[in-house]
């Protein structure tokens, strides 16, 4: 209004363009700050969004490793109070106090069983320990290991699987290696148990920086988007404990399927000096 | 400010020495135009800002000059260098804005003093600045005289207030720093930094 007034006494027209110059140039400064103001609040707001989402899909990641690791500890539990605990009560049973009454045939034939429970039971911790730690793996490297599970796999008759490591001079660190072998035999597993596939072939590839390890089968699996889509729900334990061991190997995995959609593949990346 | 405007007055209004009084009014329209380039370069992104600093300066400072040596014998005030110092920092705020939208910080843009700043300046500079363009033409007449006051004097006043929010937000944010940054008395035991490596190699 007092501008208005002013604009009323004044006589040239040049004072009314000055004045709606002056509160246009207002206006806009107003605008610019506003447009500002706004658009970091939506930006704040969605940085908050993709941060919270970051962290659902760690809690997920976080919560899928416990469980798998519950799991696991189950099966040791149940493999050792099922399968040793009983062989271990028997050769005790063998062995027990009336054994020195016994006729010295019947005390070698007790003896004897009783090693042989051992022997069973010795075999039976050794193979818990294996599958905890693959002792091909420590001793020889992934390859070693590689080829002996897929020559096991080969063996049950019920898949053709094959491995070739192109580019593997140098072994990469054991624990490197060790996630490399769970992710690889984690996707085999699902191979075996899901995709209904004729053969796998695993390949090994490197250079300077990375090394890539590609599974080839042609069963039905699952391309990259149902990956993802897995990862963030309560379900596929399996693939989870994947992602976060790709994580961990701070790489990449890549499931594909051929153009021909012949065979699928899935991809993973690691750096060979994984920053721990 | 007291040691531009006492010699200005007293050049002005003793001496009735236009010339000397104008000399001194483009003395504090250089070091205001310093100053405040100063200030905005130390907030602004920009790899060349020092460069761009420098020169701006330099190119102000002759171009006052120039106007002055032009503008002492006119009968005229010249608002020429107050208009081409609006333009500048209007172009240099909205820029400073954009480089805010371009660059996502995690602390709120109004929780910052140099925003509430640059938003009193650049309404200081936008409302002025067809204040300044018409000032010359227009300034014997009694009704501009009166918008120019009016106008003149409500950017000044809005600008006053949105720096002392400046000034406010700087004393809280200053005060939130420090009880942050106190010393926390608390043992918290013998600390052994773990080894780096601790793993086994490999075979």
């Amino acid at each position: 209004m007092i501008f208005l007034q002013a604009a009323t006494g004044a006589s040239s027209g040049s004072n009314y363009i000055m004045l709606l110059g002056t509160l246009g140039m207002v206006s806009l400064t107003l605008g610019i700050v506003f447009f500002v103001i706004f658009h970091q609040r939506k930006v704040t707001r969605f940085n908050m969004e993709l941060k919270k989402m970051e962290e659902d899909k760690q809690q997920i990641l976080l919560n899928a490793s416990i469980k798998f690791q519950e799991e696991e500890r189950n099966r040791i539990a149940a493999d050792l109070h099922d399968d040793v605990g009983p062989l271990l009560a028997t050769a005790r049973l063998y062995l027990n106090e009336n054994i020195v009454n016994q006729e010295p045939a019947a005390q070698l034939q007790s003896i004897y069983s009783a090693k042989q429970i051992i022997d069973d039971a010795i075999q039976l911790i050794r193979n818990i320990s294996h599958s905890m730690m693959p002792p091909t793996l420590k001793n020889f490297g992934l390859e070693s290991a590689m080829s002996d599970l897929f020559q096991k796999i080969n063996g049950s008759g019920s898949l053709n699987a094959s491995v070739r490591f192109h580019d593997y001079r140098t072994r990469i660190k054991l624990e490197q290696e060790l996630h490399i072998f769970r992710i690889i035999q984690e996707l085999v597993n699902n191979i075996m148990k899901h995709s209904n596939a004729g053969f796998i072939h695993l390949t090994q590839n490197a250079n300077a920086t990375h090394s890539y390890f590609r599974l080839h089968h042609d069963g039905q699996g699952i391309i990259q988007t149902e990956f993802d889509r897995l990862n963030h729900t309560s379900a596929g334990l399996g693939l989870k404990n994947i992602a976060s061991r790709v994580k961990v190997l701070n790489g990449r995995i890549l499931f594909e399927i051929d153009p021909s959609h012949t065979y699928y593949k899935v991809t993973i990346e690691v750096p060979k000096e994984s920053v721990y | 400010m007291v040691l531009f405007l006492i010699p200005s007055l007293y050049f002005k209004l003793i001496l009735n020495d236009r010339a000397h009084s104008l000399l001194i009014n483009r003395f504090f329209l250089i070091v205001e135009f310093i100053l405040l380039s100063e200030f905005f370069a130390c907030y602004l992104r920009l790899k060349a800002k020092h460069l761009f600093r420098v020169v701006s300066c330099i190119l102000f400072i002759i171009f006052s000059f120039i106007d002055y040596y032009n503008a002492k014998t006119s009968v005229e005030f010249s608002f020429i260098p107050l208009v081409v110092e609006c333009l500048f920092f209007v172009l240099v705020i909205v820029y400073f804005f954009y480089e805010k939208l371009q660059y996502s910080v995690s602390t709120p843009i109004l929780h910052t003093a140099e925003f509430w700043i640059s938003v009193a300046f650049l309404l200081f500079f936008s409302g002025n600045f067809f204040l300044f363009l018409f000032s010359k033409s227009s300034l014997n007449d009694p009704g501009f005289r009166e918008q120019y006051v009016v106008i003149y004097g409500s950017v000044t006043i809005i600008k006053d207030v949105l720096l002392s929010v400046a000034i406010v937000i700087r004393a809280y944010l200053n005060e939130g720093e420090n009880r942050l940054g106190k010393n926390i008395d608390i043992d918290l035991g013998s600390f052994y930094p773990l080894n780096k490596n601790t793993n086994p190699k490999p075979q």
